[in-house]
């Protein structure tokens, strides 16, 4: 499945394709989100994530199509 | 076209007399409403070399196309008019309460013609426009008592809104602007002194007219989908100030990542502007006047944390039709003399210009200058970087003690501030050097001009073009120079406008170091970021929803729903080239060469600072200038319109003289 | 004919303070009077005193809210 990623600050985004999606085998989760960005441990506190504009939990199951967002302390202007 | 109310109104202050204008279809079409509407008006009865403070200039208030019409964060309006402070195009985005009462009184836009002989205001309600006595508040009332005993008086059954002018502005200094619900100012490119200068003292507003909307139920569809988004942005609970500086760190990296916007939203929500008081330690804020990297404010800029100022606020604020509410009410009956008991949360442009660039972070001392520049109608940036200019001149023994009447200007030192803000105001003394922003205060001081800061006359916001260059490049090629609310890589990145307009740069995952040299898609990107900042301005809208990201804040489909048209971004996004092309057309026109508003070397890091996280940056500005000058049709070497941009965006007819 | 008197009861749960009813209601029967709804620190609109009485049920609230979350009843609010 392929989900749109948005996640500013601290992760790996070569993992994005086009910057913006993630593709995923079934049965992801959100952790599984976090663990292909690579999030460090002891940032993910400061990582709030979001599921199609829905505060997310760790064990929450993606399907195809769907956008995750992460709120990081990066996001400023 | 629904949306908007087909006529504007038009007030002959010498004759004391009014009448309404009928707008054409084919303006709003071209042009929207909002500055789109004031580009056009004010080029045709703006004569040219017009005196900005005499009876020939039009200033004019302007609401949104979308004020009023159930979208969310387009209550905002401009004031307009020739600036006095840069001498071209002088427009002023304002918040509060002020732009749905426009409407509500029949127009799209009140402009003001002539000037009179004793100091007067305008009130309407719906029996129609009258134009009242206002002596008894000129020269003895300041701008938030003038509101409240205005509205006290002309309430009957409905509430009226206002805006006034203070002390500053009667005086007419060049930094002066115009004030509305208790301290929201239109405060830069110097329209305060305009109305001054035409004794206008207050409009106060007191209609309730219908507004009409195309498509009401699309409008609730939409709103209600980014009320949704906005309501479940929060904060963690564990999210405290002190965690900003980190904040910073991350926006500093040197990669550039495409982020949704609506992030932002929680951060507005519980600190407003202020989160950038630490951020901003990333580079982004300045110091001492622009000369030190935040290296050496760091320890200092604990005191300003932005829990502190939540500890001081009893309420938060919203402007008119905004679900964020980034502003807040602060008790400061306990502050210095006690003079006052509440005043507007201070933004963070207002902490960064009297307490880092002044080298201090008495907070307290802040909040009391922020509400003596909101009585008086003072712009806290201009008067901030002022006082910086003195503070430096007098470090260098440009200005000594007999000059200042005996005051010792020590870096620092708030209160010393404090007492040359009150001159500046009453224009005595010191303060009267200072009175006009430090263009006017470099012809008074011989000697100074390296100390001063502006660009094209006006003085820059508080966002370091070192950090990031994108700033930099459109405080100085904008046609109101030294704004930073205009365009920058961080604001780009989270708009998402590449959804909606075909020629505008999506923005990847990338590194920034390019980001300082002169590139055919930096260039893209930054007339794009004009062309939607001017679109925003003709709506209503606010800079810091369209952050959010258009594909949350729906901007371009709320217009089509409220105005019933059926543009596409592309065609929506070309008001904003046309409108950008108008207010260049009309420095042009008034003999500004677009070469004179780059921004003073020092703030582009020429020499480069020798430390601290901007260490060494330095950027082709030149060279963007002229990119960007190319892409959006302008002469590459001179940056004067061209005839065939001209012809393309359909404004030849408008702007030949 | 009698008409039926209604009040404007707002949803807090979804309301956003944006103050749209209070800039349309005609006689500033509403203002920003109810407080402790979240958090923040926002203060929600909601019938002023004045406006318990002045009330004309007009519905000028209910229909310009961006999102619909005024409900025009018969009895009246808080109470």
């Amino acid at each position: 499945m392929r989900i749109k990623v948005s996640v500013a600050g601290i992760a790996d985004h070569s993992v994005l394709e086009d910057g913006e999606y993630l593709v995923l085998g079934e049965k992801a989760t959100i952790r599984t989100v976090y663990s292909r960005l690579k999030i460090p441990l002891y940032l993910r506190p400061f990582y709030r994530c979001y599921l199609n504009y829905k505060p997310a939990a760790m064990r929450d199951k993606l399907k195809d199509g769907d956008e995750v967002f992460f709120m990081t302390l990066a996001a400023g202007g | 076209m629904k949306g908007v109310m087909g006529k504007i109104l038009k007030v002959n202050l010498t004759a004391r007399e009014w009448s309404e204008e009928q707008i054409d279809e084919g303006i709003y079409d071209q042009f929207l409403g909002g500055i789109g509407l004031a580009t056009y008006i004010l080029h045709r009865d703006i004569q040219k070399g017009a005196d900005p403070l005499g009876p020939e200039n039009v200033l004019g208030f302007v609401p949104g196309a979308l004020t009023g019409t159930g979208s969310f964060v387009t209550g905002r309006f401009l004031v307009t008019g020739k600036s006095p402070l840069t001498g071209g195009w002088g427009d002023s985005n304002c918040g509060g309460n002020f732009s749905p009462g426009i409407k509500q009184a029949g127009y799209d836009g009140i402009f003001f013609y002539g000037t009179s002989s004793e100091p007067v205001y305008l009130f309407i309600d719906n029996k129609g426009p009258q134009i009242l006595d206002a002596s008894e508040y000129w020269g003895t009332t300041d701008a938030v008592d003038t509101e409240q005993q205005l509205i006290e008086k002309h309430t009957l059954r409905k509430k009226p809104v206002c805006v006034t002018i203070g002390e500053a502005a009667e005086k007419l200094s060049l930094i002066s602007g115009i004030v509305n619900d208790k301290g929201r100012i239109a405060a830069r490119s110097g329209l305060g002194a305009v109305m001054g200068s035409k004794k206008l003292k207050a409009v106060v507003l007191a209609g309730s007219k219908k507004i009409p909307v195309a498509k009401p139920d699309k409008m609730k569809e939409i709103s209600t989908e980014y009320a949704n988004k906005v309501r479940v942005m929060n904060l963690p609970g564990f999210v405290k100030g002190s965690t900003f500086p980190l904040v910073g760190k991350a926006l500093g990296l040197n990669m550039r990542t495409p982020m949704n916007g609506i992030a932002m939203v929680g951060i507005f929500k519980k600190y407003g502007t202020i989160f950038a008081n630490l951020s901003g330690l990333n580079g982004d804020l300045p110091v001492k006047n622009w000369a030190l990297s935040t290296k050496h404010f760091k320890k200092k800029a604990k005191k300003t944390n932005p829990d502190l100022q939540l500890k001081k606020e009893t309420n938060k604020y919203h402007c008119s039709s905004c679900n964020i509410g980034c502003g807040g009410e602060a008790d400061i009956s306990n502050i210095g003399d006690g003079a006052f008991k509440t005043t507007h949360k201070p933004e963070y442009e207002t902490v960064a210009s009297f307490g880092s660039l002044l080298l201090s972070n008495d907070l307290d001392g802040i909040y009391y200058i922020n509400e003596i520049c909101n009585r008086a109608g003072l712009d806290t940036i201009s008067a901030g970087n002022t006082m910086a200019y003195a503070y430096e001149c007098y470090e260098k023994g440009i200005i000594t003690k007999e000059d200042t009447g005996g005051l010792e200007l020590k870096w620092g030192q708030v209160d010393t501030a404090i007492e040359v803000l009150k001159q500046m105001i009453r224009r005595e003394g010191f303060g009267a050097l200072l009175a006009d922003g430090v263009k006017a205060a470099t012809r008074k001081i011989p000697g100074s001009e390296d100390c001063a800061m502006h660009a094209g006359g006006q003085e820059p916001g508080m966002h370091d073009p070192r950090f990031e260059s994108g700033m930099g490049l459109h405080m100085s090629v904008d046609p109101t120079p030294g704004k930073h609310t205009v365009g920058a890589e961080t604001y780009y990145m989270s708009t998402a406008v590449w959804n909606y307009c075909s020629w505008a740069p999506k923005q990847k995952l990338e590194s920034k170091s390019h980001e300082q040299e002169a590139t055919h898609e930096g260039a893209w990107k930054n007339v794009a970021m004009s062309a939607m900042k001017q679109l925003v301005d003709c709506s209503g809208g606010c800079l810091f929803a369209m952050l959010t990201g258009f594909n949350n804040w729906r901007l371009f489909d709320w217009l089509n729903a409220a105005t019933g048209m059926e543009k596409s971004g592309d065609q929506l996004m070309e008001i904003g080239l046309r409108v950008q092309t108008m207010r260049q057309m009309f420095n042009i026109r008034e003999g500004i060469d677009p070469w004179k508003n780059k921004m003073a070397d020092r703030v582009i890091g020429r020499p480069p600072l020798p430390d601290g996280p901007t260490k060494g940056n330095s950027f082709d500005l030149e060279g963007q200038m002229q990119l960007y000058w190319e892409k959006i049709g302008w002469d590459r070497e001179t940056g004067v319109p061209t005839r065939e941009t001209l012809e393309k965006l359909n404004i030849l007819q408008y702007t030949e003289a | 004919m009698a008409k039926i008197k209604t009040y404007p009861h707002i949803d807090y749960k979804k309301c956003t303070a944006c103050r749209e009813c209070i800039t349309f209601c005609p006689f500033d029967c509403l203002d920003l009077v109810v407080r402790g709804k979240d958090s923040y620190g926002n203060t929600y609109p909601g019938l002023t005193e004045k406006g318990k009485k002045e009330c004309t049920s007009c519905g000028i609230c209910a229909g310009k809210c961006p999102i619909g979350v005024i409900e025009m009843k018969e009895e009246l609010p808080g109470a």
